[in-house]
């Protein structure tokens, strides 16, 4: 049976770099994963890419990818799911199961008559050593076969002493009596990570390549970051108004009620009317003004002031001027960009399918399970009394997205390892594997005046208890600064 | 059963009634067996499906093959099938 993996398998275990166990031809490294290329919502890829990326501090720890907060670098990189993937066996050094001496496989296909898988010297079966050399930077090694160690006879009885420690395990020659004759060599690594930890002694074994099992997952720590890929043209409207940012919390706060979209559009709508009414409508505001001086009561007097008093006002505008109220002096200017966590959250609110604990509860009323409608409020009550979980819903098409980056070998700590990004597609773009699917969600959002009393009881902040859910809104708003900080 | 499914009522054209009494007939003889043959208290326990162990359950599938830069001769040395 041809041997295959899901998606999501791939793009945690079996990535360019990655050593795993195939069913027919042992453990082998991931030479390369052919992608197709897929169309995904850019802003919120590369969003979240940076993210990981500007965890490495050192910028040259992350030297292969080139900046993407910067649309014009967005060109170096190929985005697609995973399609084929090509592998190798390795590593290459064989042992016998039997007689225990160990070979390079480029010697033993240069053996006149050799036979594969078969010792040359037993005819027992011939594995694979299980041990390679890794460095945070990314490499990744055979052992050292130390082919003269035995100045009398060669690699023709090296054998391997595995004591399951790198410092007791030894080369031996068998036809020396097993007598010892090289230990594992720890190499240091001469790359970039290395160079940076200086030369002094307390930073010796950072230097040093790790001689690993081929199981140990520190092998290969593929980083892969989830982002909410939203359709791109749908969420353009969220970018159009310049007020985005106040209308966005005014949304989230509860304070819009209106779906942001349809307040966006409208809004530009009513903007843009407003200018061309303003070219065209001077001679009827003139008209209405001198009906006005005589009849201020007559009924086109008063719908052409409720025209115009509409017109004024477009729709928004008074949560927007309640934002500035709450915010006072911090108070988003217009064109301030809007967090992408915002965004996303308005998104989820006004563009997906949304069931909320009531309509759930209305719909199982509908069918005649009146117990279970009920039990649905009661759990609703319960979530906002007990949990302090003020909105509940569950929605049914989220597009939740995975985004392998590259990856690290030892650590995942940005402070000490080299992030590497997987092999380059055949124009020398930086392949991001993603796999995108619609799956259920449960969206839920805390009540404001609880975490904020939460906060303030535990003595995070000095401060008085706001008194009202958009006060508590506007407090978190100014202390929490994860809520106002742009990513 | 076969009232639920309203068979016998002339109501499908007769291919599709003919295979929806086939496969209800299998599904149901898979149900006694697995009822008969199982060792579980309730009833309940034997019909809920076991947890899929197993993202390729549920995921698209892609496929391995050795790198096209691999010499075949030195892919027989790791070839299990020459053993």
């Amino acid at each position: 049976m041809a041997f295959t993996r899901g998606q999501t398998q791939v793009i945690y275990q079996f990535l360019p770099g990655a050593v795993f166990e195939h069913d027919q031809y042992g453990f082998c490294k991931i030479s390369g994963v052919e992608l197709q290329e897929k169309q995904v919502n850019q802003d919120a890829v590369f969003n979240a890419v940076s993210d990981l990326l500007f965890q490495w501090p050192d910028d040259t720890f992350r030297g292969g990818f080139a900046d993407p907060r910067q649309q014009s670098n967005r060109r170096f990189y190929v985005i697609g799911t995973p399609a084929t993937v090509r592998f190798e066996p390795f590593p290459t050094l064989l042992e016998c199961r039997r007689c225990r001496r160990v070979y390079r496989l480029r010697d033993l296909t240069r053996r006149p008559n050799a036979q594969p898988r078969q010792c040359p010297s037993c005819n027992a079966t011939l594995g694979q050593l299980r041990y390679v050399q890794a460095h945070n930077c990314g490499r990744i090694e055979e052992l050292y076969y130390p082919q003269n160690a035995c100045s009398r006879h060669g690699s023709r009885s090296l054998m391997f002493l595995d004591t399951g420690r790198v410092r007791s395990a030894r080369w031996r020659c068998g036809d020396c009596g097993d007598a010892e004759v090289g230990r594992l060599r720890m190499t240091p690594c001469t790359c970039q990570y290395s160079r940076s930890l200086g030369n002094q002694q307390a930073t010796i074994y950072e230097r040093w390549l790790k001689t690993l099992p081929l199981t140990d997952s520190a092998l290969f720590l593929p980083h892969v970051v989830p982002f909410i890929n939203f359709n791109e043209e749908e969420e353009r409207v969220f970018y159009q108004d310049p007020e985005t940012l106040a209308l966005i919390l005014a949304r989230t706060w509860g304070i819009l009620t209106e779906k942001l979209p349809e307040t966006i559009r409208e809004r530009a709508k009513r903007l843009g009317a407003r200018a061309e009414d303003a070219e065209n409508e001077d001679t009827a505001d003139d008209l209405a003004r001198e009906l006005e001086k005589v009849q201020p009561n007559h009924p086109l007097v008063l719908r052409w002031k409720r025209k115009k008093a509409d017109k004024a006002v477009p729709p928004g505008q008074a949560a927007i001027d309640r934002i500035r109220g709450l915010l006072g002096a911090g108070t988003p200017s217009p064109n301030t960009p809007t967090p992408r966590q915002l965004i996303e959250h308005a998104a989820i609110l006004d563009s997906l399918h949304n069931t909320t604990v009531d309509e759930a509860a209305a719909d199982l009323a509908s069918i005649g399970d009146s117990a279970g409608a009920t039990d649905l409020q009661s759990a609703g009550e319960f979530a906002l009394s007990e949990l302090g979980i003020a909105a509940l819903k569950t929605v049914s098409d989220f597009p939740i997205a995975l985004c392998a980056v590259g990856y690290t070998r030892i650590t995942r700590d940005p402070n000490r390892s080299v992030l590497t990004p997987f092999e380059t597609s055949a124009d020398g773009r930086v392949p991001l594997y993603i796999v995108s699917s619609e799956t259920e969600g449960i969206y839920f959002q805390l009540d404001a005046i609880r975490a904020v009393t939460w906060l303030i009881e535990n003595r995070w902040v000095q401060a008085p208890i706001p008194d009202s859910k958009e006060g508590a809104w506007a407090w978190l708003y100014a202390h929490v600064p994860g809520l106002y900080e742009s990513r | 059963m076969r009232e639920a499914y309203a068979l016998d009522k002339k109501i499908y054209p007769e291919g599709l009634e003919l295979r929806m009494r086939q496969v209800l007939g299998d599904q149901v003889e898979q149900f006694l067996h697995l009822t008969a043959g199982s060792r579980k208290d309730w009833i309940t326990e034997v019909l809920q499906p076991t947890p899929m162990t197993s993202l390729r359950d549920v995921d698209v599938g892609v496929r391995f093959r050795p790198d096209e830069d691999a010499d075949y001769r030195d892919l027989q040395w790791f070839n299990t099938e020459n053993t």
